[in-house]
């Protein structure tokens, strides 16, 4: 595991978002360091998600209080493409089917769109083909995966290796991976486990967002974070998730008053 | 050279009779006499006509058009890279008695057939187009004088492109071909029609013969102020195969009916379309299949993407008839449209007087969900690249159907520079 740095990449305070006319998150903090790993977990409908759709720029959540500061920017102000310019990257928690276009094609024109962000030169088609193989044989991803339309007739398996895929090629400072886990069997989490593990960098960060426990045996977490009906409610360390696990959810369903400090433990 | 004005008391848009050659057989000149006389007693569809109820003829109406075929017309684009024998039309007038040099492809003008040897189609031409059923199908016939006459010779191969040009603004052209692939033939014909800026009335007229093949890609490349009338009947004999690719890309205003008759047994029908309305431009496709013997087969998916003020209509008939079981049929009709304010109506049509038949269909009209934008842009990929990627992505499917890269690369260019 790496060391937790001390260079603040993420912070967020106070944050308030709704979709549509639901309020769901009601005052979120959280502070996140180069290097360090956080889970985010929390019962069913508790804004897991709604917090990492705000993280990355969702049209559908909008924030009405609170401020996201990431490298020192406000992401509010930032586009969704300029977020991920930034090597923010949002993991879906359910990956989009996109007709018509070549995985291929589509995870080159990423990838250059990101690079001409970062003042890079773009990749020749040559070079790129090489990278995929490579990068796409760590994550055991069938050829025939990267010619098909994105995500369209994937495994959900194979959709969230894909999702890991893309978070190898774009070489992002904060990624973000909702629900990566879900739906995965053990060997598949084992695989996608060992790819976001091999991203493990003192310069990169990981968020988690996460409804169980077993991700965590795989991806050792420096802080996990549990949140309830739109607030974060409890933090603690790697153990506050096997406490998740033997005990539930249960008493953090309601709906409760408190809120914990952003580096409380 | 006559004007004819549309709102006059003589019927609108038809010729005097002294424009007109003399056909070489007396049988063409009745057929023409016939829908002269059917044009002049039906004229256009009226406003209140179901089947033009979405497609309205007003700027026809009020237009003016003179016929002359033998004016010049305005010179017509490459397609660059295709290499396929070509035979041009201009303003439906072959430029050459025929084209020589291809063992099993015959392209010969029809004016020369009705001279020379006008038995060999008197039993194909006007047989397919049904001018009862189509009135411009009828101002074309009535119109009769010259065009192309394709004929592949039994198990041959052979490609063809037919280039149509004109006729320019104000002026009327009414292009008529045959197409005749005999038994165990294969044939790719292209039909191209670019740069008119007047008035175009074509009828095009396919047979397809026993276990034969025509791939027909037709395309609408006529300049912004065009009109557009055209029908293609195509009757299909046992076994045969019929791949139609419709790209509309251009004109004003425009309507294509696309009628296959699947009269043999085992006969298979393929209908791809693209239609692409931006600024005001209207475009109208209406299908109908008919499946008139067993064991028929038809698939059929047309895609619009729509911008601007642009409107069109799709409407699919797929027609069963008594006795005709295991049947095939499926169609789809998906449209993406890019602006408040483009208009698309979708609707199927099934006529089915036969037992033991599957016949499927389904119509989508949607905009660019906002979840796919995402995604992309969560990318890194910025939001007018990522529409584009998604309308390529829509679009692109219809456009590597046709299997020809310098087609294709016409029909990407012309959505690249739309959208």
């Amino acid at each position: 595991m790496t060391e937790p740095g001390q260079d603040l990449l993420l912070e967020v305070r106070d944050l308030h978002a709704r979709v549509g006319e639901q309020s769901i998150l009601r005052g979120i903090d959280l502070e996140v360091r180069a290097g360090e790993v956080h889970a985010i977990m929390g019962p069913n409908g508790s804004g897991k998600s709604t917090l990492a759709k705000a993280l990355a720029g969702h049209p559908s959540v909008e924030i009405t209080q609170g401020e996201m500061i990431y490298r020192g920017r406000d992401l509010r102000a930032l586009k969704p493409e300029e977020r991920a310019g930034l090597g923010l990257f949002l993991g879906f928690q359910y990956p989009v089917e996109i007709p018509g276009v070549s995985n291929r094609y589509f995870l080159r024109a990423a990838l250059n769109a990101v690079k001409r962000q970062r003042g890079e030169s773009e990749v020749s088609a040559v070079d790129f083909l090489a990278l995929l193989k490579s990068k796409a044989t760590l994550l055991d991803l069938d050829d025939a995966l990267l010619t098909r339309s994105v995500n369209e007739g994937f495994s959900g398996g194979e959709k969230k290796r894909s999702e890991v895929l893309q978070m190898v090629l774009l070489d992002p400072m904060l990624a973000v991976l909702d629900e990566t886990d879900s739906g995965l069997d053990i060997d598949a989490l084992k695989l996608v486990s060992r790819g976001i593990n091999e991203q493990r960098r003192p310069d990169r960060s990981l968020v988690l967002v996460t409804h169980y426990q077993r991700l965590l045996n795989y991806i050792v977490p420096d802080f996990v974070h549990v949140l309830s009906a739109g607030r974060i409610v409890r933090r603690g360390g790697k153990e506050l998730a096997l406490e998740l696990e033997a005990e539930g959810y249960g008493p953090y369903e309601e709906n409760p008053e408190q809120r914990v400090p952003a580096r409380g433990r | 050279m006559s004007m004819v004005a549309a709102s006059s008391v003589t019927p609108p848009l038809l010729a005097p009779v002294d424009q007109l050659p003399e056909l070489g057989a007396s049988w063409a000149s009745r057929l023409r006499d016939e829908n002269r006389e059917r044009f002049a007693r039906l004229g256009l569809p009226a406003a209140d006509d179901e089947a033009w109820r979405f497609t309205n003829l007003k700027r026809l109406r009020g237009a003016s058009f003179a016929y002359d075929p033998n004016v010049a017309a305005p010179p017509a684009p490459e397609l660059p890279g295709l290499n396929v024998p070509e035979f041009t039309l201009v303003n439906g007038r072959a430029e050459l008695e025929r084209l020589d040099g291809f063992p099993g492809l015959q392209v010969t003008s029809l004016a020369t057939i009705l001279r020379q040897e006008p038995d060999s189609i008197s039993a194909t031409l006007g047989a397919g187009a049904d001018t009862t059923r189509h009135r411009f199908a009828a101002l074309n016939t009535a119109h009769l004088a010259d065009g192309v006459v394709v004929r592949v010779e039994r198990n041959a191969r052979a490609k063809l492109r037919i280039l149509m040009t004109g006729p320019g603004a104000a002026h009327a052209g009414y292009p008529r071909i045959l197409i005749l692939i005999e038994d165990g033939a294969e044939a790719l014909v292209i039909e191209d029609h670019v740069g008119a800026e007047g008035f175009t009335c074509p009828v095009t007229e396919a047979r397809v013969g026993q276990s034969g093949v025509l791939h027909h890609v037709r395309l609408d490349r006529s300049g912004g102020m065009a009109m557009h009338f055209g029908l293609v009947a195509v009757h299909q004999e046992r076994d045969s195969r019929y791949v139609s690719d419709v790209m509309a890309l251009g004109s004003r205003l425009s309507r294509l009916d696309l009628d296959v008759s699947l009269a043999g047994e085992g006969a298979e029908c393929v209908l791809n379309g693209l239609y692409l309305p931006v600024e005001s431009q209207h475009m109208d496709h209406h299908t109908r299949v008919s499946h008139d013997a067993p064991h028929t087969t038809s698939r059929e998916l047309y895609k619009g993407v729509l911008g601007g003020k642009g409107s069109a209509v799709f409407n699919g008939r797929i027609v069963i008839h008594e006795g005709a079981m295991g049947v095939d049929a499926g169609q789809t009709n998906n449209n993406l449209l890019l602006s408040d304010q483009a208009l698309v109506n979708t609707n199927p049509e099934l006529e089915i007087f036969a037992d033991d038949v599957k016949a499927q269909h389904g119509a989508t009209i949607g905009q660019i969900e906002d979840e796919s934008l995402f995604y992309l842009r969560s990318r890194g990929i910025e939001e007018g690249e990522a529409r584009r990627l998604l309308i390529e992505g829509f679009a692109g499917v219809m456009i590597e159907k046709i299997g020809l890269e310098p087609v294709e690369g016409v029909v990407r260019a012309e959505l690249a520079r739309r959208f």
